[in-house]
């Protein structure tokens, strides 16, 4: 059902935003772009849909979908529903050596690419989220179990360091340096194009075939690291697997958009009550479900103080934050998380 | 079918295990007794392969432990640990589910049902089966994990090898005797089964062998009768003991000797309401 929510959303979010376009105008560019039809389209209105909705409208689809997958996998990893890319560091990690990037080596980083043929940003968020990913799963675990405690205080340790480094960096840069950085700190769909779509699908397609074939070990670790072994799971490859790919889906949307939070958080922590635990479930539906999601939260982002729009990270953010207190309060009256 | 030669194990240099040897054959269950920190868990989770022994070696089938891939052994081999958490929300039937994830790839076919509604009903746990798990009682919740370790192994070719470190934990009595006659009706199947206990009657009056540990030291190694005298066992836990026969069966009855039980009355009374207070 989650399936057939995906293209319809594309259409109608697609038709939403400062410029009136109707869902059937969508349809047709869609029809003529991609099955190549001959159909009357006025050329405006074909250029807002083909090079600013749609590639907009995917991205937040993708990007939502990454990050509620990477949210899905990062509870399974640390047996905790409160684990998330956003609450652990992993997003301001990945801001931060985006950021450092672009004011360090901003001049060299246009040659760099040119010469290498890398998309350096992507690249450099890349390893800044899976760097922290990694250091908080070392920290939190000691003797095969989860620290609770010890995971958010790490998580809260990452985050202020990494805003304190952004800051940094903010008074380092110059002027056109500085929009950027604030546009990595907030969150921001604008402006994607085709060539940032498809690296996305490439990333998440990467991640979703990793993690969705271990959904049964991810289960079958909620019973303690060594109990998972005794059940024949190979621990270690999952622990590496679910970590590099956290950091890739994580680093690549940062990279992209920015730091959009809670998405991870709040999305398996829905579905979970709607549909059980298990990963099988858990897993994909939460990567649909994430998707919608950010795809809704970015139309609603984009007409509520029209013509402007809302940093969509900001917006996540305002919704996000109270299910995390209230995740937290659950915590202490059962004991569970 | 499983054999220890010589197994010790070393943190530093203080030994938790030294210099263990006993073997398990086919049809037996073998208890691991001894008072606290023995050495009993430590026992267990080498066997698991938490831990590699620092001397001595395993063999299991006439191959070495150690030599077994993650996912064989884990077709032959189940071990219920003291204190299984579970960090998601999930039903009974669910939970001992994961007893059949060595065996089958990405969805449970008929046969893995079967197995798991068969362990539910031969720990009597089938009552709760579509109830979730964190809402069960520690007993339930124990009998869900021996459902689980259950259908983990002994549906297809033997011998297994089930390993339970101290599985009564919250059963009531009933309960106690009825999962010690499971593990002996597995172990005559053709099955290994090794438990940790401290309840040196059920010990006894279940098992074949009893391996019994003290500050790392392999103290007795034998069957019931051979392990249970009164003064090897005073001299391991510090408390007088007699042995005598028990009324109906042909194994040994444990009981403390009445010279060195707490007093019922009198100044003791006083320090233990003392006691409470304080705590």
């Amino acid at each position: 059902m989650l399936l057939a929510v995906v293209p319809i959303s594309t259409i109608i979010s697609s038709s939403i935003g400062a410029a009136d376009i109707d869902s059937m105008e969508i349809l047709s560019v869609m029809a003529k772009r991609i099955l190549a039809l001959d159909v009357e389209v006025k050329p405006q209105t074909e250029a807002i849909i083909w090079n600013i909705r749609l590639p907009r409208v995917l991205m937040s689809i993708l990007v939502g979908a990454s990050l509620a997958l990477c949210g899905a996998a990062m509870q399974g990893l640390f047996r905790n529903p409160l684990a998330d890319p956003s609450i652990l560091g992993v997003s301001s990690s990945a801001a931060l050596t985006t950021s450092i990037t672009i004011v360090l080596l901003g001049p060299y980083m246009l040659s760099w690419q040119e010469s290498l043929g890398l998309p350096i940003l992507p690249l450099s968020s890349f390893i800044g989220a899976t760097a922290s990913i990694y250091l908080i799963f070392a920290l939190a675990r000691s003797h095969g179990k989860i620290q609770v405690a010890t995971m958010l205080l790490g998580g809260i340790a990452i985050n202020a360091l990494a805003g304190a480094g952004i800051g940094l960096l903010t008074y380092m840069a110059d002027d056109a340096q500085l929009r950027s950085l604030t546009f990595w700190t907030l969150g921001s769909l604008g402006g994607i194009n085709w060539t940032q779509v498809g690296l996305m699908t490439v990333v998440l397609t990467l991640g979703l075939l990793i993690v969705l074939p271990l959904a049964k070990n991810l289960n079958a670790l909620s019973l303690g690291e060594s109990e998972a072994r005794y059940l024949g799971s190979p621990i270690e490859s999952l622990k590496l697997k679910i970590v590099l790919v956290t950091g890739l889906c994580t680093g690549v949307a940062v990279a992209l958009c920015g730091v959009i939070g809670f998405v991870g958080l709040v999305v398996p922590h829905i579905l979970r009550l709607v549909g059980g635990g298990q990963h099988q479930f858990l897993l994909p539906a939460s990567a649909l479900a994430g998707g919608i999601l950010l795809c809704w939260a970015d139309a609603f982002a984009r007409v509520i103080v029209a013509p402007a729009e809302l940093p969509i990270g900001v917006l996540t953010a305002l919704a996000g934050s109270p299910v995390f207190l209230i995740l937290l309060l659950q915590r202490q009256k059962t004991g569970y998380a | 079918m499983l054999k220890a030669n010589g197994i010790s194990y070393y943190i530093k240099d203080k030994a938790l295990l030294e210099g263990i040897s006993f073997s398990l054959a086919k049809g037996e269950v073998t208890s691991v007794a001894g008072p606290n920190g023995a050495g009993k868990s430590t026992l267990i989770r080498l066997l698991s392969r938490d831990l590699v022994p620092k001397t001595g070696s395993f063999t299991w089938r006439d191959k070495p432990l150690k030599s077994f891939k993650e996912l064989e052994m884990a077709k032959q081999r189940a071990v219920l640990t003291q204190k299984t958490q579970l960090s998601m929300i999930l039903q009974a039937e669910e939970v001992v589910m994961m007893g059949r994830y060595p065996h089958y790839k990405s969805y449970p076919n008929k046969q893995d049902f079967d197995c798991v509604q068969k362990a539910m009903e031969q720990t009597t746990s089938d009552p709760f089966a579509k109830r979730i798990y964190q809402q069960l009682s520690g007993g339930e919740q124990q009998r869900v994990q021996l459902a689980r370790a259950f259908c983990q192994i002994g549906n297809e070719q033997g011998p297994y090898l089930l390993l339970l470190d101290e599985p009564l934990n919250n059963l009531d009595l009933q309960h106690q005797h009825h999962l010690l006659r499971v593990c002996r009706d597995f172990a005559a199947a053709g099955n290994c089964v090794l438990i940790v206990m401290h309840d040196l009657n059920l010990a006894a009056q279940y098992s074949d062998k009893i391996l019994l540990l003290n500050q790392a030291q392999q103290i007795a190694y034998g069957s019931p009768a051979e392990v249970c005298k009164a003064d090897l066992l005073s001299d391991v836990y510090q408390i007088k003991m007699q042995v005598v026969s028990h009324p109906t069966g042909d194994f040994p009855l444990i009981v403390v000797d009445h010279s060195t039980s707490v007093p019922r009355s009198g100044p003791q009374k006083k320090t233990l309401t003392t006691n409470k207070t304080i705590y």
